[in-house]
């Protein structure tokens, strides 16, 4: 009786623990792309940027919308797949977010599959949705616990989700990033700039195509693009092999090749490098989709 | 339940269930390390019989010896052969001769530190005639291998645990209630202090170079605080499942970080080890008696051992040789014996000096845990460095996207919290202790770490 009451008490526990902390994530000032994401409906955003921290780190949305004269929004999120765009891209689709184009940061993830954990946490709070229910569960063999279980899913997460979290969306405290840009500056440059990219790459992947037939079914025009790589960077030519298998492609790979001070690390631009990159990369979409 | 239930009136169905188990759960880890702890078993078993059976003092010197040389040649290959051979390589190619470094790669089995000083300890009592040898081959080998604490200690005395092998037990419900607190007070300090600490000491170990005084001070708190929790968490875990199965294990940690000089500390850390080698080497080689000399060697030795006990590497020594250093003054000033009651027994808070005398304490003993978490010894004395020359009193932003001041006030709160219950061995009593249940089960919950959760730390050793 001793052993079944506390067992009692701590399922109780769990199940009200459970119930504030979904409250107060799905209710509190949004925190993450995926929650200001679910935030926002029937809004009209022309151009957005999906990808990962090659996305979250390079493109400014306010130099995007300063030059092309159209809303933009960054929603790259560091260590994302093409698994995640996918998802961000129905999200887009299911908070009926009206866009002219969705731009897609694509390079060494072609060869990639699976999801973010950074993603995955952010979803939690919204496991009960059927598309996010479907997304986790095809890709976590824990989906059921983290479903059915009563605060699993904060526990199991409690990195992004624990009580830090939880305090920071309970006091309303604001994001270090404007979600409504999204754009995350890097600052600097290390010492080492060195990177290397796949010397083969994958004969296909699938969520490309699934996210291209996705966008033609929900008439959405999807435009791939590649970021730019630091001059150091070995086996370039992958891109080249990218290009052959997604076209058309944006590619800036090579644009700062000799241009070391734009780069935070041979991957990732700083705040000077992702300034003129989004210059450039508006300009672009003005003389190409524009006209 | 099956252990209570199937086996209640069976002592020998029991212990052969321990047995079984306890094989099953360090098989787990890695089965080939069973035979290791199969042979020690068998070796002290039959030296223990042999002894009970001669009277010759030679012959049982002898015995001794081949049960010294077993266990202490298996724990010297296993535990430290590849840091001689490094250290000797490294030794001569100071002087320009080079010698091939290729070393063989020996697994550490766990707790090979613990069982080993365990079934020396009760071979040594059954030498000096302070037990009678197991009479079951059974029982010996289910006191050696028992796995609650089979890993990581507490390190069990045969005069102590052995016995209770021996005698018939039933199902204890406050026993095992108190067993089940202290599984819950041992989750608790593992799990939210510890674990949250370690994300901040790895975060400012791995950048000391780049930090502030005021967060390489902070680490060392919080480092203090890791090794403390993850420690007298599984002890406290070990304990508390041993009670489960009817079995009282000594306590290994009585909140050390109050003691008032480091010999007073050192009776309240890890005392298992510390009674260890209090009993089988200090007090062999004479103790606190003789001259100054003797006394500030046999101190000496008795901190570098435990040093050297903890781990392969240099870094361990120093630290041993660091809490001597801060041993020896007490000793020569006679004062190691100070203090043996609690701080303040019967006031709520300690006065300005008991509190000044504690903070001294915990900044000493932090100071020497550098050492033990740092690579090198050169790292820890860049740390210190750093610490004293680049003192700011501002907190700074970690690369885990924390401010390094952010876990003081969850160590204020554990602090306090230990503080008060400082006489019992966890805080669940009084009238309110159910509260206190809830509250801890809340809070594990809450401030507990579930996704990067660090091994024990004393696994390794």
């Amino acid at each position: 009786m001793y052993i079944l009451r506390w067992f009692l008490i701590l399922l109780v526990l769990l199940y009200v623990l459970d119930a504030l902390y979904t409250w107060v994530y799905k209710n509190a000032l949004p925190r993450t792309k995926v929650s200001y994401l679910l935030s926002i409906q029937e809004e009209k955003i022309d151009y957005v940027f999906l990808g990962s921290s090659r996305t979250n780190n390079f493109i400014d949305s306010k130099i995007i919308t300063e030059i092309t004269g159209k809303k933009a929004l960054n929603l790259g999120i560091q260590g994302a797949k093409m698994d995640d765009y996918y998802l961000m891209l129905q999200l887009l689709k299911k908070q009926r977010i009206n866009t002219d184009l969705i731009f897609v940061q694509i390079d060494d993830v072609f060869n990639m599959r699976g999801s973010s954990d950074l993603v995955k946490s952010s979803l939690m709070p919204y496991i009960q949705d059927s598309l996010i229910a479907r997304y986790v569960r095809e890709r976590d063999s824990d989906f059921w616990k983290l479903k059915h279980l009563p605060f699993y899913r904060y526990m199991v997460y409690d990195y992004k989700l624990g009580f830090r979290e939880f305090f920071s969306n309970l006091i309303q405290k604001k994001p270090r990033v404007d979600l409504s840009n999204g754009y995350a500056p890097k600052y600097g440059t290390v010492e080492d700039l060195k990177a290397k990219l796949p010397k083969q790459i994958a004969s296909k992947n699938d969520v490309v195509k699934a996210m291209r037939s996705f966008a033609k079914k929900n008439n959405t025009q999807l435009i791939f693009f590649t970021s730019p790589y630091c001059g150091h960077t070995k086996n370039l030519f992958f891109i080249d092999s990218l290009q052959e298998k997604i076209s058309p492609l944006m590619n800036y790979a090579e644009i700062f090749a000799h241009d070391d001070q734009y780069f935070y690390n041979c991957t990732h631009l700083n705040n000077k490098g992702a300034q003129v990159f989004s210059k450039r990369i508006a300009e672009d979409i003005v003389s190409k989709y524009q006209n | 339940m099956i252990y209570w239930s199937l086996m209640q009136r069976s002592l020998k169905a029991q212990n052969i269930f321990l047995l079984i188990s306890s094989y099953i759960f360090y098989g787990w880890w890695d089965y080939r390390f069973l035979v290791l702890i199969l042979f020690s078993t068998l070796v002290d078993y039959a030296v223990g019989q042999r002894l009970k059976s001669t009277k010759k003092p030679q012959f049982r010197k002898m015995l001794l010896w081949v049960s010294l040389v077993t266990n202490l040649v298996l724990l010297g290959f296993f535990k430290y052969y590849n840091f001689f051979v490094e250290s000797w390589i490294e030794g001569w190619a100071q002087w320009g001769v080079h010698m091939d470094s290729t070393t063989m790669q020996i697994i550490l089995p766990v707790g090979i530190s613990f069982y080993t000083f365990q079934t020396l300890s009760y071979t040594i009592d059954v030498y000096k005639k302070k037990i009678e040898p197991a009479s079951y081959f059974i029982n010996f080998a289910a006191y050696v291998s028992f796995f609650p604490q089979l890993v990581a200690g507490p390190i069990e005395r045969a005069s102590h645990l052995l016995p209770q092998f021996g005698k018939q037990r039933s199902f204890d419900f406050n026993m095992a209630k108190s067993g089940l607190y202290l599984i819950l007070w041992g989750l608790f300090q593992k799990m939210v202090i510890a674990d949250s600490c370690a994300t901040y000491v790895k975060a400012i170990f791995d950048n000391y170079a780049h930090l502030n005084g005021a967060s390489l001070l902070l680490g060392a708190i919080y480092f203090a605080f890791q090794i403390y929790g993850d420690f007298a968490g599984y002890s406290n875990i070990a304990i508390g499942t041993a009670r489960l199965f009817g079995f009282d294990l000594m306590r290994n940690f009585n909140y050390p970080y109050f003691s008032r000089n480091i010999a007073e500390f050192w009776r309240r850390w890890h005392i298992s080890l510390s009674t260890w080698f209090r009993d089988y080497v200090y007090i062999p080689l004479g103790g606190s008696r003789g001259n100054s000399y003797l006394k500030i060697r046999n101190i000496a030795i008795i901190f570098i051992v435990s040093g050297f006990w903890h781990g392969a590497n240099w870094t361990f020594l120093f630290w041993g040789g660091l809490n001597a250093l801060y041993f020896i003054p007490l000793l020569i000033g006679n004062k190691n014996r100070k203090y043996l009651n609690d701080a303040e027994e019967n006031r709520s808070f300690p006065s300005l000096k008991e509190f000044l005398q504690m903070s001294t304490t915990f900044f000493l003993s932090a100071l020497a845990w550098i050492f033990f978490r740092s690579n090198s010894i050169g790292e820890g004395l860049a740390y210190v460095e750093r610490l004293f020359t680049h003192f700011e009193l501002h907190t700074e932003y970690l690369n885990v996207e924390r401010y390094s001041i952010e876990m003081m006030p969850l160590i204020l709160f554990f602090i306090i919290i230990e503080w008060v219950h400082r006489r019992f061995e966890h805080p669940f009593i009084g009238k309110y202790r159910e509260v206190k249940v809830m509250a801890a089960l809340v809070l594990l919950m809450l401030f507990g770490v579930f996704s990067d959760h660090q091994s024990f730390i004393y696994f390794q050793f």
